[in-house]
């Protein structure tokens, strides 16, 4: 690889990087208002942050909508998986794009698809935001697990079947400890798509239960204080320590980055 | 007993996703797609009869009809941007061949995914102001002597939004490459190609589509956003996602932004369409 | 035929070549001098270095010590691209993206040659490959056969100094890869250029070679002709690399010739020539179409066993015969011969002395 492109490589990693540290750094000031390079190191803004009802109780929210997503969406989104990946090739790629549409549907229209229904429905609240990020969320699921199911080989749960396991079984113990792989990857992202949606959370969020990134999105039209940017490196920091974890126990990356 | 296996094993893998599918996105897309035909009534939000007039008054404004434009030029300068970037770190990660450098190469490419939207934005937003580490530095250089204007400009929109799909393209030209097989560069090294010429010959041809296939991808994603254009734009970069955002929590009128989506989501699947013919076109090896 | 080159004599030669992995020796000091217009293979078993070497001499892999010489003159400071080689691979590594015709123009067009002169060597090459007709088709719509002859005429076009191919038959099934032997072979004569083969099917270099070098382990066990290396194997790996053989151990009696086996089964016999000490271990290799087998007689001393199983195989049956005392012997006769002996049967082992062979026993 020619000297300049691996500069331009390197270049462009650092540009990528760049804002994350930023954010960081500028949770870090002492003086009143966001700047980077901060004005003198403080630890102010955190405690701000922590006494900020509002901002906690949007982490809160997210929280526990991200898990209960992760929770509802990885297995709907296994078992769709298996039953594409036991259809023949003209089905399932018929059916994919289907199961998957809310991924090439624009999401300001899903989300705003959903405020008309769920209008009408009085679900405007939590639950609501839970049923909206487990329609973006199990596409994620279903491609990763997908991917898992054409890279294992088929054969081994014929095997099982032949042997004696009844579907159930082929299911439980041959199947999905194939498909583990894709499985983790895909929540991972069902988990982060959810901790981080605001496209589909402004249309459905009212006040009582107004997610994280809604209450910045809210903040950010008269400019905010530090305090957000401390929480945004708390985010940066969950989900940097989610992907490392995940990483160390399962090798989670090993097979993108092979 | 047996059937209930065999209803446990097979029947009951395909019940759940169609449920959520079918009732939580297809359901909600219908009644969407049902309001666009409705008549809006400042007083009663909506009417009962079916109209055609909520398309009629964005096609027929020049106003609205620049805004498509302004969305359309955006996504496409956006996907440009984001290929330009994404084809050398796709490249880079590529020829890296320690495992450990390539997880933490991939990590960094997926970084812009992974966080927030609001964040990244933010982020950005303190880099692009006019008092912001960008001109600052800049300034400190000594190349300008007074701030370049990237907050509240197309520019600063194009730029942030390409950090924010970036990964697309890297991930698509990263699979394209990884699935050469290396055997075509030794092939076309021991036939006389420099290696000049086996880039530019072999795999900058093979990994093109795919590259494309991102950028498609990048295109799709900034045609429907609204966040990056709400918070780098400052309300002087409108686009066609914002006001949809605005007809429905600001003005309730829901079968204006209906319209707007069903408008917006036609004209992103034709360029994407039109595109893929296009490239089809050039690359008669991908036709099937 | 215009698509001969003649840079001088002696086209290829390797001095000393040798080659380790981190302490793992592949090549050990190979020397191999091949002439123009010969047709080598590389044979042995998975790891012996034959692909090693080929990658060596196309410049894929730098050799740790010795040097390759093509057309008098080293290339180890020679990049793969200025060594003027032609390959053959065993995936065919044609382009996806480029028609027949521009595959086959590749190693011309990135020399800068003048478009005429592309074209018209182009054609020569799909005309002896015989695929003149599909010029303006993509690789994927060609089957696996003519994927591989369009291989065999991009490496030609170049008009190199040798051809090198690595496996390119393995990716076939068995019948079209025993077609494209005699196309390889005709074509192979009709440019008269040097090849490289590299295979670990024996009955494939033997087929196409004027030469075999058989390896193993970074080493040539032998380098002779096919017949002879069928024929006079130089020791027990190579009777039973090349060809089957069963294999009795046992020592020598009388050195000389004839000489005197006892095998270990106490059985004592005639052999062809013994160059081994008396009292030696030695082994002997046996070509189970050297073999007759008949029911057994009331002769003493006879070599005798049981048969164990029976396969029939067309024009001749095989039978496993379990010896008396330990061993076992592969016998190949013709349906005629086999006439009369039955499974589980009794039979008497009639040898032929001089197809017998006797190597050190240590060699196996």
């Amino acid at each position: 690889m020619p000297g300049p492109v691996r500069l331009l490589a390197w270049a462009l990693y650092a540009l990528i990087l760049l804002p994350i540290v930023m954010v960081l750094g500028a949770s870090l000031t002492a003086g009143g208002f966001l700047t980077f390079p901060p004005q003198g190191l403080s630890l102010r803004w955190w405690q701000a942050m922590l006494i900020d009802r509002e901002l906690l109780r949007g982490l809160m929210i997210s929280l526990r909508i991200a898990t209960l997503t992760l929770v509802i969406s990885v297995p709907v989104g296994a078992l769709a998986a298996i039953f594409l990946d036991r259809q023949n090739a003209r089905w399932r790629n018929a059916l994919v794009p289907v199961l998957t549409a809310p991924l090439s549907v624009p999401l300001v229209l899903t989300g705003f698809a959903l405020l008309v229904f769920f209008t009408r429905l009085g679900l405007l609240n939590e639950t609501g935001l839970v049923l909206g990020h487990v329609v973006v969320s199990v596409p994620y699921v279903i491609r990763s697990a997908l991917v898992s199911l054409s890279l294992s080989d088929r054969t081994l749960a014929r095997a099982a079947e032949v042997h004696g396991a009844n579907p159930a079984q082929v299911i439980w113990k041959v199947t999905l400890p194939m498909m583990r792989h894709g499985l983790i990857s895909g929540g991972l992202f069902a988990f982060l798509a959810s901790l981080n949606n605001i496209v589909v959370s402004v249309f459905i969020a009212k006040p009582g239960v107004i997610p994280f990134p809604v209450v910045l999105f809210s903040r950010m039209e008269n400019l905010a204080e530090p305090s957000v940017a401390a929480a945004s490196t708390l985010v940066i920091v969950l989900t940097a320590v989610l992907c490392m974890l995940l990483e160390w126990r399962y090798d989670l990356f090993r097979s993108l980055a092979r | 007993m047996t059937r209930m296996r065999t209803f446990l094993g097979n029947s009951a893998l395909a019940p759940p996703v169609l449920t959520v599918m079918g009732v939580f996105f297809l359901l909600p897309m219908m009644m969407m797609f049902a309001q666009a035909f409705l008549p809006f009534d400042s007083r009663t939000l909506t009417g009962t009869t079916l109209t055609l007039e909520n398309f009629g008054r964005f096609l027929g404004d020049p106003v609205h009809l620049a805004t498509f434009w302004r969305t359309f030029i955006v996504s496409l300068m956006t996907a440009l941007l984001a290929m330009a970037a994404g084809y050398p770190l796709a490249w880079h990660l590529h020829s890296l061949r320690s495992g450990q450098a390539r997880l933490w190469c991939t990590l960094i490419v997926l970084m812009p995914l992974m966080i927030s939207l609001i964040v990244a934005s933010f982020a950005w937003m303190l880099l692009l102001g006019n008092n912001g580490a960008f001109n600052n530095a800049l300034r400190w250089i000594g190349v300008i002597d007074r701030p370049i204007r990237l907050m509240n400009t197309v520019t600063g929109v194009v730029i942030v939004s390409a950090y924010s799909t970036v990964s697309y393209p890297i991930l698509t030209t990263f699979a394209a490459l990884e699935n050469i097989p290396p055997e075509l560069a030794r092939s076309a090294r021991i036939h006389g190609a420099s290696e000049r010429q086996i880039f530019a010959r072999v795999i900058l041809p093979l990994s093109l589509p795919e590259l494309l296939a991102g950028g498609l991808i990048t295109f799709s994603l900034t045609m429907a956003a609204f966040v990056v254009p709400f918070m780098i734009g400052g309300g002087r970069v409108n686009v066609v996602p914002l006001m949809i955002y605005q007809h429905t929590l600001q003005l309730f009128d829901w079968p204006g932004a209906a319209a707007l989506g069903i408008l917006l989501f036609l004209l992103t699947l034709a360029f994407v369409w039109f595109v893929t013919r296009l490239a089809q076109l050039f690359m008669p090896w991908e036709r099937r | 035929m215009t698509l001969r080159t003649d840079r001088g004599t002696g086209a290829l030669e390797l001095r000393a070549l040798t080659k380790s992995y981190g302490g793992n020796t592949v090549l050990d000091r190979m020397d191999l001098t091949a002439s123009e217009g010969e047709f080598i293979s590389l044979v042995g078993p998975s790891g012996c270095g034959k692909t090693t070497t080929l990658n060596i001499v196309a410049g894929f892999e730098v050799p740790d010590g010795g040097d390759v010489i093509l057309g008098g003159r080293s290339v180890l400071d020679v990049p793969s691209y200025r060594r003027g080689l032609g390959m053959v691979f065993q995936s065919h590594a044609l382009f996806p993206h480029m028609t027949i015709a521009d595959n086959v123009a590749f190693g011309l067009s990135v020399r800068r040659t003048p478009k005429s002169e592309i074209r018209a060597r182009v054609a020569e090459s799909l005309d002896l490959v015989r695929l003149s007709a599909f010029a303006d088709r993509y690789p994927r719509e060609l089957s696996g056969g003519q994927q591989q002859r369009v291989g065999i005429a991009r490496a030609l076009t170049v008009q190199p100094r040798i051809i090198l191919m690595d496996e390119p038959l393995s990716s076939l099934d068995a019948k079209l890869r025993r077609e494209m032997q005699v196309d390889l072979k005709r074509i192979q004569r009709a440019v008269g250029i040097t090849a490289l083969y590299v295979t670990h099917d024996q009955e494939e270099a033997l087929t196409l070679s004027d030469r075999i070098v058989l390896m193993n382990k970074g080493r040539i066990e032998q380098n002779d002709t096919p017949e002879a290396i069928y024929n006079k194997p130089a020791n027990a790996f190579v009777a039973g690399f090349i060809g089957e053989a069963s294999f009795l151990s046992g020592t020598v009696v009388q050195s000389g010739d004839p000489g005197m086996v006892r095998l270990d089964s106490g059985t004592l016999l005639k052999t062809g020539a013994a160059q081994l000490l008396a009292g030696s271990k030695a082994c002997l290799a046996i070509r189970p179409d050297r073999v007759y087998l008949r029911p057994l007689g009331a002769a003493q001393d006879a070599l005798a066993g049981t048969v164990r199983a029976r396969a029939f195989l067309g024009t001749t049956v095989r039978h496993i015969v379990e010896l008396d005392g330990g061993g076992e012997i592969m016998a190949q006769l013709t349906v005629p011969e086999s006439d009369g002996i039955v499974e589980d049967g009794r039979v008497e082992v009639m040898d032929d002395p001089q197809d017998w062979r006797l190597f050190p026993a240590e060699s196996t």
